[in-house]
């Protein structure tokens, strides 16, 4: 096949030591971006990116690329091991991935997590390979209705997220929603729930909030407990340090499922690492014969997401690469630098600079490798980190968050931002309310308003927008059925009870 | 002892005018400027093309200046976060800033600013344009500017056109509301999430076009013939667009916002940081490779001195008050 053929003139470009240095760095700065909370990826490229101005084009973006698929090995580490996310991408990753900690079963966790990035890397690098050009086409076609409808399937998926009881994911939600909407109106730019202040324009951080509700209020509930023992019993049960096999029946499926997820909703504009953890792990649970077991430790539950924001990033390259356009924030980055460099990706990128795409992803199947190997021997590290005593271990979790999250922006308003919403989460879980469903209406409400306004816009007011359109209306009934069949089980339960009075 | 005194009194009364005089020629000389690193804030993220575009030129200015510029980045609160920074720091010329001319004319009649107008701030220096393309389609209908004025005036509404912000916040948008009132026409603002969507929704065929800022990607489209160029602001004459009419060409008396990056420092900067600055900026404004990433990046070098760029900056402000004003009448009146 022809590709093939290119992916070995683009392997000959890299095997040399230059190339494979700015990978290896790329990839180990990723990771480390990753395990610590806050600064992300996005972050790190822009600061980097003024030392790869000087290095010829594909040197700086296999590092800045290694940079961001890296981090995504990286951000399931603290989340497995004290329920504090990395990045938002790892939030969900929080709800199985700690419960397994919890139970000894770190290692397990770890591991999969770290082979289940690697295997949806590379099938998400073999993706972009093959289908790149194809799948760019169809993701032009998506405009705001086919946008509006795919998040109105996300946002009832808000629901099967849930652990406990619907209706408090629901109420939950809401108030994402709510809090979605602090900041400036994009259409019109009229300020909201701002108070007058400038650093609220931009809306709540993404970042600090997820530290925060996550974060910080996991520290705040161990501090309360009276107890030292309840921590330190869990640490020494620990059984084994790698998946058994029995872990990889279950999750080889999650696996790939989350690797087709990933790609997919990593090639649409806004979507990228977040959304697709957060979709593929209530696609698990929708899907599973024993959705019970999630939010207690499946291992499904730590599988696909990571997966799923791995094999995101080789679906965010698809519009990168193949048009020129950028479909979120680390891609523009990867676009301003080949720009600088007098290189300019759209429909002729691969016919233009075939060594530098196929060279790019030669490099992007070797970073995954470098990282397996990097990962895998840190897990029997990271494992050790949970038998440090908690008292000396939460101050240093407190003073990565809060230096994390300054290092966002450079924003003293980021840390209050942590600390008020570390404050709701810990209440918020002595009280039984879950943070995942908050997290991904906040997310995705934003993205739900302007598309319905965009897609009104275009329609001059006619809700059939949604409807005429081909894509759109399969999303909408999609959304229908959903919401029906999750309905059915507590209309039931309320038969029951009336039944029983 | 009468003249032992007054032989005291002639030799100290020598010596403090020796001392002043001393004193009155240090202080005729203007104190070094600069001594040390010059901070200067960017409002938006770093990795964009306004920090890349800003490295170059303030490093050729550095070179002028004797130290560098440590470049901080300070995004938020819609770049205003940056601008108050800017606002609320010492006058000693060690605190410089980024602007743009829309967030800095058109803000503050609009929200609530930390500042109502610009006396709080010295202008400095303009040094670069965006130019601002109308881009339709390749394969669309119309195919010269008054094609689509036409149309849209048989089909109120049914243009739907991409902006960089809202209506008001955006000088293509006060410009596209004065073309409007003057041909008759209406079309619909949309404000899609940066230049990645409305490209996306321009080239999947969801919009009519679009009147932003042109880069590099577009650029690339439009060599390829898949989008085309209507009209644009700003005389960008490096492009090849000789065979299409700007904005000045065909409405001469609209006028015409400008988008530009322009730097300023709090109020009260002294004469000599002033003079030191102009000149470091102005020969910084020819820098080989500042011009190459301009270039690269579809920007317009255009270097105007404090002077000439505070005047326009001070038109350009009532001018944005006064359409502000009538198109928040309009609203009122629910025409819009």
């Amino acid at each position: 096949m022809e590709s093939f053929h290119h992916l070995l003139y683009g392997f000959v470009e890299i095997l040399r030591l230059e190339p494979l240095l700015y990978c290896f760095a790329g990839v180990f700065i990723g990771t480390l971006i990753g395990v610590l909370p806050g600064i992300g990826p996005v972050g790190t490229m822009s600061l980097l990116l003024p030392f790869t101005i000087k290095a010829p084009p594909l040197l700086a973006i296999i590092m800045l690329a290694g940079i961001y698929y890296g981090c995504q090995y990286g951000g399931s580490t603290t989340s497995i091991l004290v329920n504090i996310p990395g990045e938002a991408s790892s939030v969900v990753t929080c709800l199985d991935g700690y419960q397994m900690a919890r139970k000894g079963r770190a290692g397990p966790a770890l591991g999969i997590a770290a082979f289940g990035s690697f295997i949806a890397g590379t099938l998400g690098v073999f993706a972009l390979m093959l289908v790149a050009p194809a799948l760019a086409s169809l993701a032009l076609r998506f405009g705001p209705p086919e946008y509006f409808s795919l998040i109105c399937m996300g946002l009832t998926m808000v629901i099967f997220m849930a652990r406990g009881s619907s209706i408090r994911a629901m109420m939950m939600a809401v108030f994402g929603i709510i809090l979605g909407c602090v900041g400036l109106d994009p259409q019109t730019g009229a300020s909201r729930f701002i108070f007058g202040s400038t650093d609220l324009m931009d809306g709540i951080g993404l970042g600090p909030f997820v530290m925060g509700l996550f974060g910080m209020s996991e520290v705040f509930l161990n501090i309360e407990k009276s107890s030292i023992e309840e921590r330190t019993l869990i640490v020494d049960k620990i059984k084994g340090l790698l998946p058994t096999l029995q872990d990889w029946k279950d999750s080889i499926m999650p696996i790939t499922r989350g690797s087709v997820v990933g790609f997919l909703l990593g090639i649409l504009p806004g979507g990228g690492a977040i959304i697709s953890s957060f979709f593929s792990y209530a696609i698990e649970k929708r899907i599973s014969k024993h959705p019970e077991k999630f939010g207690k430790g499946a291992i499904e539950g730590v599988a696909a997401p990571e997966s799923a924001n791995n094999s995101a990033t080789a679906g965010g390259m698809v519009p990168l690469l193949t048009l020129g356009i950028p479909p979120n924030v680390v891609m523009a980055i990867l676009l301003g630098v080949l720009v600088i460099h007098d290189v300019v990706p759209g429909p002729r990128f691969i016919s233009q600079h075939p060594e530098i795409f196929w060279g790019f992803i030669a490099s992007m199947y070797i970073g995954n490798i470098m990282l397996l190997i990097l990962n895998l021997p840190l897990i029997g590290l990271w494992v050790k980190v949970l038998k440090v005593p908690y008292k000396i271990l939460f101050p240093i979790i407190l003073v990565f968050c809060i230096i994390g999250a300054y290092g966002i922006n450079n924003s003293t308003f980021d840390i209050y931002t942590m600390i008020v919403f570390g404050v709701l989460g810990y209440l918020m879980r002595k009280y039984e309310f879950e943070g995942a469903p908050m997290v991904l209406a906040f997310f995705l409400g934003p993205m739900f308003e302007r598309n319905f306004r965009l897609s009104l816009l275009l329609s001059d007011g006619s809700f059939s927008i949604f409807f005429t359109r081909p894509i759109s209306a399969g999303g909408m009934i999609v959304t229908f059925l959903l919401l029906v069949f999750s309905a059915i089980p507590i209309i039931q339960r309320r038969k029951e009870v009336i039944s029983i009075e | 002892m009468k003249r032992n005194v007054s032989k005291i009194f002639v030799i100290t009364a020598v010596s403090w005018l020796f001392l002043f005089y001393g004193i009155s020629l240090v202080e005729a000389k203007d104190p070094d400027y600069p001594t040390k690193p010059i901070n200067f804030i960017i409002p938006w993220a770093a990795g964009g093309p306004t920090t890349e575009v800003t490295r170059p030129f303030l490093e050729a200015a550095s070179k002028v200046l004797g130290q560098p510029f440590v470049i901080l980045n300070k995004p938020g609160g819609a770049a205003l976060l940056g601008a108050t920074v800017v606002l609320n720091a010492k006058p000693d010329g060690y605190t410089l800033g980024l602007f743009t001319a829309g967030h800095v004319t058109i803000a503050p009649h609009i929200e609530d600013t930390p500042y109502r107008d610009l006396s709080g701030f010295t202008i400095i220096a303009k040094f670069i344009s965006y130019p601002q393309a109308f881009t339709v389609r390749g394969d669309s209908p119309y195919k010269t500017w008054q094609d689509f004025i036409k149309w849209a005036k048989n089909n109120p509404r049914a243009a739907k056109i991409c902006f960089p912000s809202s209506k008001t916040k955006s000088p293509q948008g006060l410009v596209m509301w004065q073309i409007e009132q003057k041909e008759g026409v209406e079309i619909t603002y949309m404000v899609p999430q940066g230049t990645a969507e409305a490209l996306t929704l321009l080239l999947g065929g969801h919009i009519t076009g679009d009147f932003m800022a042109l880069n590099p990607t577009k650029l690339q489209y439009v060599r390829e013939g898949k989008l085309k160029i209507l009209t644009y602001a700003t005389p960008h004459k490096n492009l090849g667009f000789e065979n299409i009419p700007s904005l000045g060409e065909l409405y001469p008396d609209i006028y015409p916002f400008d988008a530009v990056m322009g730097i300023w420092g709090p109020k009260d900067l002294p004469a000599y940081v002033m003079k030191r600055l102009e000149d470091a900026f102005s020969k910084a404004a020819s820098d080989h490779s500042f011009i190459e990433m301009a270039n690269r990046l579809c920007l317009l070098v255009s270097y105007k001195n404090s002077v000439e760029f505070g005047k326009d900056i001070y038109k350009e402000s009532l001018k944005a008050k006064e359409i502000i004003d009538k198109l928040r009448g309009e609203e009122e009146k629910g025409k819009k």
